[in-house]
């Protein structure tokens, strides 16, 4: 696959998420592709927090949303490889179906951190929220003694998840994977 | 240097740190891309700058990100070592109704560093 052929894959993969996101009824609140950065992170608070005072107001939703959105850009910044060419195959929507907020990613990843990230990931889907909870205290300890990376951000995520989250790995060329996704939080 | 302020931006605190009054105020959000850089520099100013013999910590934290956790945890266990070595340590950590992610990560950081925190529930700004 060349790098436009990637990108017309990623678009498709783009606005699939958002059809199915108006298929059920639902409105898209927050979608972005492109090239991740940190100013994201302040645009897509600004927004998510206004959203969420204006149609959730004095629900804990709106925190556990904001915090999963900083931590999932977060996430794609960090991992994304370094070619801009890349990197711009990389996208977030943030969708409202029902009573359920859906939070879906997608970016690329080198071939290298494939084994690292899905050791991760499995370890992150075999456990319970209160093993979650256990092993964020654990590494938030080890940090600051080993300054090593925390790798809290995916935790958080799976925390605030209610649902287990979805995670998605896929070869896409013999250099890159691609990397999706998925968690729902529901209003409780 | 008796006191450190830093202005708060959108995705970083205001710091208002003064060893002259032992009071302590962090307020804000923290989900900015360095923080490692930002947090390392209050801890080397923490270093330079002896704490009184007694101390206010107040933690007023919005958005807060799990790299600024871990970062922020780093002052916390300087706060732990004041207290060991004889320092009073107050530590208020305020939180709005609707912020369980704010209250948990007092709870840690209160679990995990043996420290006394009063949580305070403050109205929605």
């Amino acid at each position: 696959m060349d790098n436009n052929q990637i990108q017309d894959s990623v678009l498709e993969k783009y606005y699939s998420t958002i059809d199915t996101i108006k298929s059920k009824d639902g409105k898209v609140i927050l979608s972005f592709i492109g090239n991740v950065n940190s100013d994201l992170i302040t645009s897509s608070t600004y927004l998510l927090e206004n959203y969420f005072n204006i149609n959730f107001p004095f629900s804990k939703l709106k925190n556990k949303i904001i915090i999963s959105c900083i931590e999932i850009i977060q996430n794609i910044m960090e991992n994304s490889p370094k070619e801009d060419e890349i990197k711009q195959n990389s996208f977030i929507v943030v969708g409202h179906v029902g009573e359920d907020i859906i939070l879906q990613s997608f970016n690329l990843c080198e071939k290298e951190n494939y084994n690292r990230l899905k050791e991760y990931i499995k370890d992150i889907e075999s456990k319970s929220k209160a093993k979650l909870e256990t092993l964020y205290k654990k590494n938030l300890k080890d940090y600051s003694m080993s300054k090593a990376k925390s790798g809290l951000g995916l935790y958080t995520v799976a925390i605030n998840s209610t649902t287990k989250p979805i995670f998605e790995i896929a070869a896409i060329t013999d250099n890159y994977y691609s990397v999706n996704i998925t968690i729902t939080i529901k209003n409780e | 240097m008796s006191k450190l302020f830093i202005e708060a931006k959108r995705n970083s605190p205001e710091i208002n740190f003064d060893n002259t009054s032992g009071i302590y105020t962090i307020k804000g959000n923290s989900f900015q891309e360095d923080s490692t850089q930002f947090y390392n520099n209050i801890l080397d100013w923490v270093e330079q700058n002896s704490f009184p013999k007694t101390t206010k910590f107040i933690f007023t934290l919005d958005y807060i990100s799990s790299r600024s956790v871990a970062n922020l945890y780093q002052l916390v266990e300087k706060i732990a070592e004041h207290q060991k070595s004889g320092g009073e340590v107050e530590i208020i950590w305020e939180y709005e109704a609707d912020e369980d992610n704010i209250l948990g990560v007092g709870e840690k950081f209160q679990t995990l560093s043996g420290l006394s925190f009063k949580f305070k529930e403050i109205a929605p700004e």
